[in-house]
């Protein structure tokens, strides 16, 4: 009896993992606070979501301990379907957020820096992750400068790219203007984050879950019967 | 490390090693009075370890379960605690002489191998922060231990099986405080098909946590991957045993392999693979 439960239950397990691998999918997203992002831009996702379902970061902090670890990454995210606000939450690792079977996880983050450029409304850009100077046909790069500022507001190195060639280099500090040879200017506002997200569904995950709960009845009954022989 | 964690972890060491020192006494000169003082030094060293488990959770205001120290510490604690128990279903001391040690030999991996700043009270990192800890280490604690103490009767199984080929005059007197062949036989079984129980149960509130934390309940992480090694082991155990019978030096070979198994996904994996189950 014991035995026959057990063995049905990896059946179970099996075609749990199988309903995930058919019908789930998994993806990433990368957001600075204030992005919305189309859930279908995102590869693994694509033609699997409606086509209007979109992701709102409204945030991203970390919780630090006295020591100065991190205690807590979070993420104040709003899941948007057309222009209606759908869910609502601060999620954690640990506290995933589920809506209508997609479950989105904490995953990561990395440091991003707010640029204004001419007259532009501040723009973040990624750390290593070249962007376009608007109006121009020029690709910046920003990376973090361990030997000035601090670590709220740390100095930057920035390069400039044309055609693949680099054409200019630099120092950048917090709220002073850097000219780009004459063509273009932008002002380093200040740090900021972006927060890297797990999409994820799987309708296999329950029927996975009942499985082990059967293993663990088939187990036990196994052992309940074995702890009941006379010791020899 | 703070003092009552640090006095607590020394006599528990030196408990655990008198309790060894005991036992083996107690199969050399047959004399009960050793084998009672080793299973009261035995006690005693259990009572500390406790004691260092509960000081460390005060030190550091959550379950003492979070880092390889405290896991080592628990696993020294659950390998006792089920070698008490089964002395106690047993009725003979002697396994004591094989079982102990494994738990001595754990305390002197953490106080010469584990670097002080494990040993430190450090706030846990966000990945721990949910109500999974407690079950899924605390279960591996125990599974862990009862399997150790399946070890210790191995060890035992084959050291009768030496005794019985020998002819000196010692072997009559060894042999009749050693339980039979068939008795170790059987309460190893029983110690690995609860910890196979167990074990099971740790994988599935691992998978369970993983889902809520990493957003899927398997990766083939390496503790996960050692673990199911672990897992299939010890499964091919059971069965062999049920189904074709592989009782006595058999299932005393597969039952080695397994617990080599359990510590090669401990330490083998901490040092070797690294992978998301980076704390311990």
């Amino acid at each position: 009896m014991g035995s026959l439960i057990t063995h049905t239950s990896f059946l179970i397990i099996a075609i749990g993992c199988i309903l995930g691998g058919v019908y789930g999918f998994k993806g990433f997203v990368e957001a600075e606070p204030g992005r919305t992002l189309a859930l279908n831009d995102v590869p693994e996702i694509k033609g699997r979501v409606p086509e209007d379902l979109a992701l709102r970061v409204n945030n991203f902090w970390i919780d630090w301990y006295d020591n100065g670890t991190p205690s807590q990454f979070n993420s104040d995210l709003t899941i948007l379907q057309g222009d209606r606000e759908k869910a609502n939450r601060i999620i954690k690792v640990n506290q995933p957020l589920g809506y209508s079977g997609i479950k989105f996880y904490q995953s990561g983050y990395g440091n991003a820096y707010l640029v204004q450029f001419s007259s532009d409304s501040p723009k973040a850009i990624r750390e290593g992750v070249p962007a376009e100077i608007p109006g121009t046909d020029l690709l910046i790069v920003f990376y973090q400068n361990q030997m000035s500022g601090n670590s709220n507001i740390p100095g930057l190195i920035y390069a400039v790219y044309q055609c693949q060639e680099r054409v200019a280099f630099g120092e950048a500090s917090p709220n002073q203007q850097v000219n780009i040879n004459g063509t273009a200017s932008f002002v380093y506002k200040e740090k900021t984050w972006y927060t890297r997200l797990e999409v994820k569904k799987d309708p296999g995950v329950p029927v996975v879950w009942i499985g082990c709960g059967f293993l663990l009845i088939g187990l036990s009954f196994g052992f309940y019967g074995l702890s009941k022989r006379p010791a020899s | 490390m703070n003092g009552l964690e640090n006095t607590a972890f020394s006599f528990a060491f030196v408990a655990y090693l008198a309790a060894t020192f005991l036992y083996g006494l107690y199969i050399a000169n047959r004399q009960e009075w050793a084998g009672t003082l080793g299973t009261w030094a035995t006690i005693m060293g259990w009572g500390a370890n406790t004691a260092a488990l509960v000081a460390r959770s005060v030190n550091t205001g959550t379950v003492p379960f979070t880092n390889g120290y405290e896991f080592l510490l628990g696993f020294a604690w659950g390998i006792i605690g089920v070698y008490l128990f089964v002395e106690y279903r047993m009725k003979t001391r002697v396994a004591g002489v094989f079982v102990v040690p494994i738990a001595w030999l754990i305390m002197a991996y953490i106080a010469i191998l584990i670097p002080p700043s494990q040993k430190l009270a450090v706030p846990i990192m966000p990945a721990l922060k949910s109500s999974w800890l407690t079950l899924h280490v605390f279960t591996a604690i125990v599974s862990y231990g009862a399997f150790a103490v399946s070890f210790g009767l191995s060890l035992l199984y084959l050291y009768r099986t030496f005794m019985e080929t020998r002819s000196d005059s010692n072997r009559r007197q060894v042999l009749k405080i050693l339980p039979s062949l068939g008795r170790l036989d059987e309460f190893s079984y029983q110690s690995i098909a609860f910890g196979f129980l167990v074990l099971t149960l740790v994988i599935i509130t691992g998978a369970v946590w993983a889902e809520q934390a990493w957003g899927s309940y398997w990766s083939w992480d390496p503790k996960e991957t050692w673990s199911l090694v672990t897992w299939l082991v010890y499964a091919g155990y059971l069965h062999a045993r049920l189904t074709r019978g592989w009782t006595g030096q058999r299932a005393v070979v597969m039952a080695l392999i397994g617990f080599a198994a359990v510590l090669f996904t401990f330490f083998g994996v901490n040092y070797f693979l690294p992978g998301f189950h980076s704390y311990a």
